[in-house]
């Protein structure tokens, strides 16, 4: 697209249905080379999507309902109180982050990053060749929600006043924190991700509800090395270029995958406990 | 229209399976690696739960780096009767334009999760089949989950 070209806030484009701008995103991403992809035009059409109707970080049917009494109410007061919806922002700082990146990464130009368990034994494992899981022993319980959001990790765990050792201390040199994505409601999770040029590092913590059951771990057919330290089994699986390990510690999983070396990811685990001492 | 369990579940892996096959429709390079492993999907997982007769369906999908494109393109959602009878009872799709579409795909990000719901019936327990793929600009990868049955 000419760069002299108008941008699309004109009649014609904002005449076109929330399907189509959809439509048009897609086919803006597949017929283009990662060269070609102008993200420009993918960001014009998520605006204009994001005006119409702003993106909620989860669609809640209760809250679409609750939205449409309020309307056909008008403003009276139903028979059950409505319910205040609080607006989340956390998800949509994360698709603005990551697509300012990306804009980053396809011109060139440098990015500036914003600022941004379970009971051991009672949980089983089950690898194959290809994926790996952990098996409740025994149902999980469930938790009370929580509220608030944290700038990072390990300060989300800090605030909600979760002592166990779960966030690493030491990352490979040269991982930069380029985005942390925090959803503290239960089931906790949390995910920071670091990069170094194109290569990446993700760091999860969950605290489970027992729907790891349901997460599998892509792995190839090297064999799985279990890491012990302290009273966690960490798991340390391969999967074609990438290392991938997986513990839990009491109610919470930890799951770091990366473009990194065995070395490093052991000297990752070791430093969870390191601060804890 | 009613079908066995045995045969929604063989139809959703053939599904996948074409849209794995087929994967140029969304411009990807299926590899021999997808076999064994991936080079775009670090983990994915799906799960469902249910809250009286509401039904929601959880997914979540790590790519191995910032991937152009990473979700749900498809969840199917089957219901089975009292008497195990199953049937397909809601098929959600990433470029519906319905509201929950929205929170199916990510772009330009490594990590995404979401989930939609569904107003169930008393009588009938539910579960899902989620295909989840991400790509970049290489080629992409896709996989199914199914959920529990709730």
């Amino acid at each position: 697209m000419d760069k002299c070209e108008p941008v699309m806030r004109g009649s014609a484009d904002s005449s076109k249905t929330n399907l189509e701008l959809l439509k048009e995103i897609d086919e803006l991403i597949e017929n283009s080379t990662a060269e070609e992809l102008d993200a420009n035009e993918i960001m014009k059409r998520l605006d204009l999507l994001q005006e119409r109707a702003p993106v909620e970080p989860m669609y809640s049917q209760q809250e679409a309902w609750d939205r449409l009494m309020e309307k056909v109410t008008d403003g009276a007061v139903p028979d059950e109180p409505i319910k205040q919806v609080n607006p989340r922002r956390r998800k949509l700082v994360r698709i603005a982050v990551g697509i300012a990146a990306a804009i980053a990464l396809l011109v060139g130009a440098t990015l500036t990053a914003s600022a941004f368990g379970f009971n051991l034994w009672g949980w089983l494992t089950r690898w194959t060749d290809n994926d790996f899981r952990f098996v409740p022993a025994e149902t999980a319980s469930t938790s009370e929600p929580v509220g608030d959001e944290y700038a990072d990790i390990p300060s989300a765990l800090a605030g909600l006043g979760i002592t166990e050792p779960l966030y690493p201390t030491w990352i490979p040199e040269g991982f930069e924190l380029v985005n942390t994505s925090l959803d503290i409601t239960e089931p906790i999770r949390m995910v920071a991700t670091y990069s170094n040029g194109d290569q990446y590092l993700f760091i999860r913590v969950s605290k489970d509800n027992g729907a790891s059951t349901r997460r599998f771990f892509e792995k190839d057919q090297t064999p799985l090395i279990e890491y012990y330290h302290g009273a966690a089994v960490h798991y340390i699986l391969y999967n074609n270029d990438y290392c991938t390990s997986v513990w839990h510690t009491n109610d919470y999983e930890v799951y770091v995958t990366g473009t990194i070396s065995k070395e490093s990811m052991i000297k990752i685990i070791d430093s969870v406990y390191e601060v804890k001492k | 229209m009613i079908f066995k369990k045995k045969t929604i579940r063989i139809v959703s892996l053939c599904i996948a399976m074409i849209l794995l096959l087929s994967s140029t429709a969304f411009g990807a390079t299926p590899t021999q690696d997808n076999i064994e492993a991936s080079d775009y999907i670090a983990m994915t997982g799906a799960s469902a739960s249910r809250t009286g007769n509401t039904v929601r369906i959880d997914f979540e999908i790590q790519g191995t780096s910032s991937m152009i494109k990473i979700g749900s393109t498809y969840i199917y959602l089957y219901s089975i009767d009292s008497t195990g009878h199953e049937a397909l009872e809601k098929t959600y799709y990433y470029l519906s334009g319905e509201p929950y579409a929205s929170q199916m795909m990510g772009y330009f990000t490594g990590y995404h999760d979401g989930y939609v719901t569904y107003a169930g019936s008393s009588g009938y327990t539910y579960y899902a089949a989620v295909v989840l793929y991400a790509n970049d600009s290489t080629g992409g990868d896709t996989r199914v989950r199914f959920t529990n049955e709730v």
